[in-house]
């Protein structure tokens, strides 16, 4: 009798450290994603509009007004903050909960350059729903195009790699029918002189670019120096999903990205920590009021320790605002979650990197919302307008005066449904 | 009903034995709690993902009590006769295997839920109510097949050499399985290795839960570990008769 009764207790126990074990914050009714929000004022990812309320109907803003309608739907007070559209990262590598901790921070859609084409599967049909979700939605290039032991390979996933131009169509239809956004390509000039992995041919990436192509898909270039970079832009890559520091970017070069209308996802932030290293401590991790996870200050705290000469960081800053001068349209993108990166946290850095460089506030927003959205052909998204998601962040200051007011968000939306709350 | 009697009584006087062996229990709880302390949480090598770790580290804690206690108990009771002389008292054989693996069970029940207090506390993992019973059922019944591991070691070997061996088998299998440091970061050669190991397919199957497994076909690894735990429960049989038949 009294070892059932112990045995009794401990089902007891077991079963309440199990109910206490925290679980997320619970789904807001179905209802909520249709409401009138104003007035705010707007930026709706390339300037500041007239219109001061929002009205959105089952996650879709269906109509702005300048003045406060008469409307059947729930009203939210905007108290005249500022609202932009949800951030766009350009560059990530997500799996296991790095799409939650993206949207915590305000970046509702998260562009993956390679990862499992199962993950990227299983999140494709939702990019088009307006359905309640802790994720950031996801597009990604899938598996990425390269060399036998080229970079890329080290990471675990299985990639079929490309010896011979004649494989790039072959190769590329494959990874567009395990779900390929577009086709990223790893490419090193066969003349560099630093230590890489094996770098695919240059016949081989004018192949692959080519056989990208000719199936509708934007065809992104991994390169990490000038010279692969020429070689990249000549062979027809549509953007560059990495700047280079390696030297200041020559006039020439500058041209030919201008005119083959070639975009490019600097991913200042990840350089800086090989390069410089001081923006994670000075504005994250010295910020004792910001909630950063202990899990996302490991690897913020991570680096390279390559002792790169101080030049190089200089000379990314010269080549990004240059980039900006010519014209060339640049995307915000972290490479989270890379050593001296977090997911979400590392976007808004990349942002202040970019005024760093001398790039103007309104251009640096642009690069995070729509020029995102229309260079990656990422629909419904990166503006504030009519038929877009209603995918918001909510600023207590103007972000075009204050990039750091993007740190503490007020409020979040993702598909119309309020993150807090 | 009298023989159920046996089977909980033989259950419940292994697991008292165990209890008051500080020297087995204190080790196997601390042990994983150390190891996920350091490696999961202060050193995050998941591309912070804190309840990868934690899936990753229950994986590991619960492999250990299953490992050890048929280990090393089963080759003391073997060499010291005790095997013997509870072959020849009436009780059926299978109350004392089951009476190992009820009480190994229970040190990995505690095991799994103070890692899982730790995370939630300490690594701010916030799981559905279905996910962390789910882990926790994995965690469980995926301990079957590192049980028999352990069952054959204890005996094949002495019981001076057993613990020595199930830490060469144990520690390395963890390592190799992704269970410490995700596979992605190993070098490409133990990657190659992981997909043999039983460890890999259990962890996989605990990753599911999270969505953070690498493949998307989670039978592969369910056949894996039932026709593992099947061949080695036929080599266990072998042995067993060569010993004692």
């Amino acid at each position: 009798m009294k070892k059932s009764l112990v045995l009794a207790a401990i089902v007891a126990v077991v079963a309440v450290i199990l109910y206490l074990l925290p679980t997320p914050a619970p789904q807001p009714n179905s209802q909520s994603n249709s409401f009138l929000l104003g007035p705010v004022h707007i930026f709706d990812g390339e300037t500041v509009i007239e219109a001061q309320y929002v009205e959105v109907n089952n996650g879709y803003i269906t109509q702005l007004y300048e003045q406060q309608p008469n409307s059947e739907l729930p009203w939210i007070n905007g108290e005249n903050k500022w609202l932009m559209p949800g951030l766009i990262d350009s560059h990530v590598h997500a799996w296991g909960d790095a799409l939650e901790q993206q949207l915590q921070r305000g970046v509702t859609t998260a562009v993956d350059m390679f990862g499992s084409p199962a993950f990227l599967q299983q999140r494709q049909t939702k990019r088009y729903t307006t359905h309640y979700t802790k994720e950031a939605d996801l597009y990604g290039a899938g598996l990425l195009m390269t060399a036998p032991n080229g970079h890329g390979t080290q990471y675990g996933i299985e990639i079929s790699t490309i010896t011979n131009p004649d494989q790039a169509a072959e190769l590329v239809a494959q990874r567009i029918a395990s779900g390929s956004d577009f086709i990223k390509i790893v490419y090193t000039i066969a003349t560099a002189n630093y230590q890489h992995a094996p770098s695919i041919t240059k016949a081989e990436l004018t192949a692959t670019i080519a056989a990208a192509h000719a199936q509708q898909k934007l065809a992104l270039v991994h390169v990490s120096d000038h010279a692969s970079a020429v070689d990249a832009v000549a062979a027809g890559a549509d953007g560059l999903v990495h700047s280079f520091f390696d030297q200041r970017i020559s006039a020439s070069l500058l041209q030919a990205m201008v005119d083959n209308k070639v975009f490019v996802i600097p991913t200042m932030v990840v350089y800086e920590g090989i390069l410089r290293n001081t923006i994670n401590e000075q504005v994250l991790l010295g910020n004792k009021a910001l909630k950063v996870s202990s899990a996302a200050r490991a690897t913020l705290k991570q680096s390279f320790n390559l002792n790169l000469p101080e030049e190089f960081w200089h000379n990314l800053l010269w080549t990004t605002y240059a980039m900006y001068e010519a014209g060339v349209p640049l995307l915000a993108g972290s490479d989270a979650p890379n050593p001296n990166t977090a997911h979400g946290w590392s976007l808004i850095l990349e942002l202040m990197l970019m005024a760093e460089a001398g790039i103007p506030p309104s251009s640096i927003l642009t690069s995070a919302t729509h020029n995102a959205a229309q260079k990656l052909h990422l629909d419904q998204r990166g503006r504030v307008a009519l038929a877009h998601k209603a995918d918001f962040i909510l600023l207590n200051q103007s972000p075009l005066e204050n990039l750091t007011t993007l740190l503490t968000p007020a409020k979040v939306w993702k598909n119309g449904f309020s993150l807090t709350e | 009903m009298a023989k159920l009697q046996i089977y909980k009584k033989e259950a419940y006087y292994d697991l008292l034995s165990l209890i008051r062996t500080p020297s087995f229990f204190l080790p196997a709880l601390l042990f994983p709690l150390v190891f996920y302390v350091f490696f999961g949480i202060v050193m995050n090598y998941s591309g912070n993902s804190s309840s990868y770790m934690l899936v990753s580290y229950v994986c590991f804690g619960v492999m250990g009590p299953s490992l050890f206690n048929f280990s090393v108990s089963v080759a003391s009771d073997r060499v010291q006769g005790w095997l013997t002389l509870k072959q020849l008292s009436p009780m059926p054989l299978m109350a004392y295997v089951g009476a190992k693996y009820f009480s190994s069970l229970v040190f990995s029940l505690i095991i799994a839920l103070v890692l899982f207090v730790t995370a939630a506390v300490f690594a701010e993992v916030r799981l559905e109510s279905w996910q962390w019973l789910s882990l926790l059922v994995i965690a469980l019944v995926g301990t079957l097949p590192f049980a028999l591991i352990g069952l054959l070691m204890g005996l094949c070997f002495s019981e001076k050499a057993a613990p020595a061996v199930v830490n060469l088998v144990y520690l390395p299998m963890a390592f190799l399985s992704g269970l410490w440091v995700p596979v992605v970061y190993l070098p490409e050669a133990i990657q190659f290795i992981a997909p043999w190991l039983p460890a890999y397919h259990f962890a996989q199957l605990s990753y599911a839960v999270i969505g953070a497994q690498q493949s998307s076909s989670l039978l592969g690894h369910i056949v894996y570990l039932v026709v593992f735990s099947a061949s080695l429960l036929a080599v266990v049989s072998w042995r067993y008769q060569r010993l004692y038949k």
